[in-house]
């Protein structure tokens, strides 16, 4: 009987051994996504051309796919005509984690019917701010004030604007004005403005 | 004169009873032995504190190339483990690492990697399609003997590992006790908003056995 028993221990306890005859060492990656994300945080539409009521916004999550992510902020009326002037002001904010480098915004400025019609445009970015210091540069200038505060030609009275590109650290602003001026055209068209933010991680 | 005889005697009640009530249980014993020492995944769950005649460990460590914020490179590494943390990743994020591992046992092995990934609550295993499908990280790994003639890793004259003789063995003893792990990760997430703020964990095992995978892992 101990002729049978011992070899059968022996080989139970040997096959539980092999079974441990394995080694290994590991490789652990804990990696945390982080986000680049510069949006317009607000924007406002100024003119004393038309009322409020016939210029339309489309900033929703809806309309913004709509235009398949490409742009940021799309503006449109249907009271253009010569001479017809507005000033678009966007707040440019870095909600991400990471700073950005922000490149002049992308426009798009589409006229129906576009016989004839032409416009002249201009941009002036202010910042950079890390504070509540942009409220000069942006909540303050109103559709009651602006004619007073903002020049085509120069931006901001009194304020000195900057070159594009800029790098934005997280939760850093800027503030870009633009001036679109239609110049010649029918009588009455309809406009369309689409506004693409550019930026890349810095 | 007495004549000794030998009479053949059969076994008695009480051992009649102990031959199979030792017998059933050891050859159940071997049986269920063998065939948990053939479950792979039981294997892989024992090696952290296996001490067997297979001894694989970690003996160097290079970061080749890395583009994150985390100067330097957040990593450490002992003879069993090497750990990387980077908690900024973004898209174009890339490092490239080899690890050097070194048979320091006293018998040959066959060496292959899996991937796991910690889901929250465990570790599952994954592949290199998945990584990308569901964490867009486009991870790739191998094992190579030596940089080539130009001296440097992560280049098309990077020689694989095939082992001593050809046999995707790691020997115990020079030539052949080492082998370089190169792995490449890219976070290709440029249009995957959904990833952000997200956590990924996962980990490369390195197993050696006696009679291993031989699936070598080269990607």
């Amino acid at each position: 009987m101990a002729a049978i028993l011992i070899p059968a221990m022996i080989i139970s306890v040997a096959s539980y051994a092999y079974a441990h005859w394995t080694d290994s060492v590991y490789k652990k990656y804990k990696l945390h996504a982080k986000c680049t994300y510069t949006k317009i945080k607000t924007n406002k539409v100024l003119t004393d051309w038309v009322d409020d009521k016939y210029i339309k916004k489309a900033p929703s999550d809806e309309e913004l796919s709509e235009m398949d992510g490409s742009y940021a902020l799309q503006i449109s009326t249907n009271k253009g005509c010569p001479g017809f002037d507005v000033w678009i002001g966007m707040m440019l904010h870095n909600q991400g984690s990471l700073p950005e480098r922000v490149y002049p915004l992308t426009f798009v400025v589409q006229a129906s019917p576009p016989n004839g019609v032409s416009y002249e445009a201009s941009n002036f970015t202010y910042g950079i701010f890390s504070g509540g210091e942009f409220t000069d540069y942006y909540a303050h200038i109103t559709r009651s004030n602006f004619r007073e505060t903002l020049d085509p030609d120069t931006g901001i009275i009194g304020k000195t604007p900057i070159d594009l590109p800029v790098i934005i650290e997280p939760c850093q602003k800027i503030v870009i004005w633009t001036y679109l001026k239609f110049i010649d055209g029918q009588s009455k068209f309809n406009i369309q403005i689409r506004i693409a933010v550019n930026s890349e991680l810095a | 004169m007495k004549t000794l005889r030998y009479h053949h005697r059969g076994p008695s009640r009480t051992e009649g009873r102990l031959l199979p009530a030792f017998l059933v249980p050891i050859l159940l014993i071997t049986l269920s032995s063998f065939g948990y020492a053939m479950y792979p995944s039981n294997l892989l769950t024992t090696f952290a504190t296996a001490s067997g005649p297979e001894d694989i460990s970690i003996t160097d460590c290079l970061v080749i190339s890395y583009n994150g914020f985390i100067i330097p490179p957040k990593i450490s590494w002992n003879d069993t483990e090497l750990v990387f943390e980077d908690d900024l990743l973004y898209p174009g994020w890339e490092l490239k690492l080899v690890t050097e591992i070194t048979n320091i046992g006293p018998m040959p092995v066959h060496i292959w990697a899996e991937i796991k990934h910690w889901d929250g609550a465990s570790w599952i295993p994954i592949n290199e399609d998945d990584l990308l499908a569901l964490f867009r990280l486009d991870y790739t790994n191998g094992f190579y003997n030596d940089t080539g003639p130009d001296g440097k890793w992560f280049t098309d004259d990077d020689t694989p590992w095939t082992g001593r003789h050809g046999d995707y063995r790691l020997w115990p003893d020079p030539p052949g006790n080492k082998v370089y792990q190169k792995e490449h990760l890219l976070f290709d997430a440029q249009d995957h908003p959904e990833l952000q703020d997200r956590v990924f964990t996962f980990k490369v095992n390195v197993n050696a056995a006696a009679n291993g995978n031989n699936n070598h892992g080269a990607g």
